[in-house]
């Protein structure tokens, strides 16, 4: 198949190529999604470097596992982002030797503006990451903590229950709490 | 159940979708969500919530180079999916690297490690990226224990692909990747290998500072440090 018509084609429909090692299919994937994935490694990491090494791994593992992706559990970009937060959060263990830490700041990592002009996907993602971090930013501190130390930070909830010094109840509670406000957030901005 | 049995599900649900559970915790809210239509729809709703979480983060550029060793790397395996596997075999003794490194004068191992890939090949071009890009093969030794092993790093500046045919499959174990120098050991990253026994390994960066590559058997879910005698020593 021509490059102009793998273009055309939905993730769903070029992770069957992936699987059968087709690498244009794969540059295809990695194009539409190895910014949220490099973006998110460097969350989770905090170094460009480290961020690069996950991401690659990530992608190879894609690469090389392609017939683990399973359309009926959610999207590819999900998926694939999975992937990439799973390999973060192992670096981190495995670097830190303990369970990871992770920034309480909402904004830590500034938006590096590309020195060409986004593209029109780029720009609506980049708007749809300020709409989510808009519905982030409207938890209170609380909740927020909690959501950041699990998913960024890789915490369990009962370690989050001892970096923060509160009952496991607790967290779970606002666990919930905010993964409700967020949902609602969502709803109305369909 | 009770609207209070319930909340409590409904927070297990939440920390569940966040990852945020123990092993044991998630596979009962597994199994929960087997016999109870409520927390499906549940769980099934509030997933969007989790899903938004990668997306809030600020966008960064990923750099062009990362796509570029990326597509090497695949381009070479979508070439040429079987590694070829160097003829020449050369016996030496040496000892386990993990006593290297600690520094402990002890004799050798009984263990020796065969030479099989004794040219550096520089020049070497792999891959069809068109790229112009130029890469060496360097040699491995792999133990000798394992009959019929073969193991080759193709470098590329700072980053290559070493390739391995020939190793066992350990259940529950995995091959884990090692960059030396020194008393200095980072991991590199992890692998399996096929039924056939061949696997491969990218190694995104860290060549440039690094004096030897190696790959140990680790648990499932790697090491920090190396815990087994290496089964593959590549010496750049």
């Amino acid at each position: 198949m021509e490059p102009e018509d793998l273009q055309r084609l939905a993730d769903e429909d070029l992770m069957p190529l992936v699987e059968r090692k087709d690498a244009s299919a794969f540059e295809i994937v990695y194009d539409r999604h190895g910014g949220p994935a490099f973006s998110l490694a460097y969350r989770i990491v905090g170094d460009r470097q480290v961020a690069e090494e996950v991401t690659q791994e990530a992608f190879l593992s894609v690469w090389r596992s392609g017939a683990r992706f399973d359309r009926a559990r959610g999207s590819v970009r999900t998926w694939l982002l999975g992937v990439v937060r799973n390999r973060a959060i192992d670096v981190l263990r495995r670097e830190a030797g303990r369970a990871p830490t992770v920034s309480l700041e909402l904004d830590t990592v500034p938006e590096q503006e590309s020195q060409f002009e986004p593209t029109d996907a780029e720009a609506l993602r980049r708007e749809a990451g300020r709409e989510v971090r808009g519905a982030l930013g409207d938890l209170p501190e609380d909740q927020l903590k909690v959501v950041q130390l699990a998913y960024f930070g890789g915490l369990s909830h009962s370690e989050i229950a001892d970096v923060l010094g509160m009952p496991l109840g607790t967290v779970k509670g606002r666990m919930r709490l905010a993964m409700e406000k967020m949902r609602a957030t969502l709803a109305e901005g369909m | 159940m009770s609207d209070a049995g319930h909340t409590r599900w409904e927070d297990d649900l939440a920390a569940y979708l966040l990852d945020a559970l123990s092993a044991d915790e998630s596979r009962a809210v597994e199994r929960h969500l087997e016999d109870c239509a409520r927390c499906r729809e549940r769980a099934r709703w509030l997933r969007p919530s989790v899903e938004m979480l990668p997306t809030s983060v600020e966008q960064l550029e990923p750099p062009p180079e990362l796509r570029e060793r990326l597509m090497r790397t695949v381009r070479a395996e979508a070439a040429a999916p079987a590694a070829a596997a160097p003829r020449d075999a050369q016996v030496r003794a040496g000892r386990g690297w993990l006593d290297m490194l600690r520094a402990v004068p002890r004799p050798a191992l009984a263990l020796g490690v065969a030479l099989i890939a004794l040219a550096a090949v520089a020049g070497y071009g792999i891959g069809t990226g068109g790229d112009g890009t130029t890469t060496s093969t360097v040699s491995a030794q792999v133990d000798p224990a394992l009959s019929g092993a073969t193991a080759t790093l193709e470098r590329d500046g700072d980053s290559g692909i070493l390739r391995v045919s020939g190793l066992p499959q350990r259940p529950g174990r995995i091959y884990e990747v090692w960059l030396a120098q020194g008393g200095d050991v980072r991991p590199a990253g992890l692998f399996q290998v096929d039924r056939s026994g061949r696997g491969a390994a990218a190694i995104a960066a860290g060549l440039d500072r690094a004096e030897r590559v190696m790959v140990s058997l680790e648990p499932a879910r790697g090491s920090a440090q190396p815990t087994t005698e290496p089964v593959v020593v590549a010496d750049i």
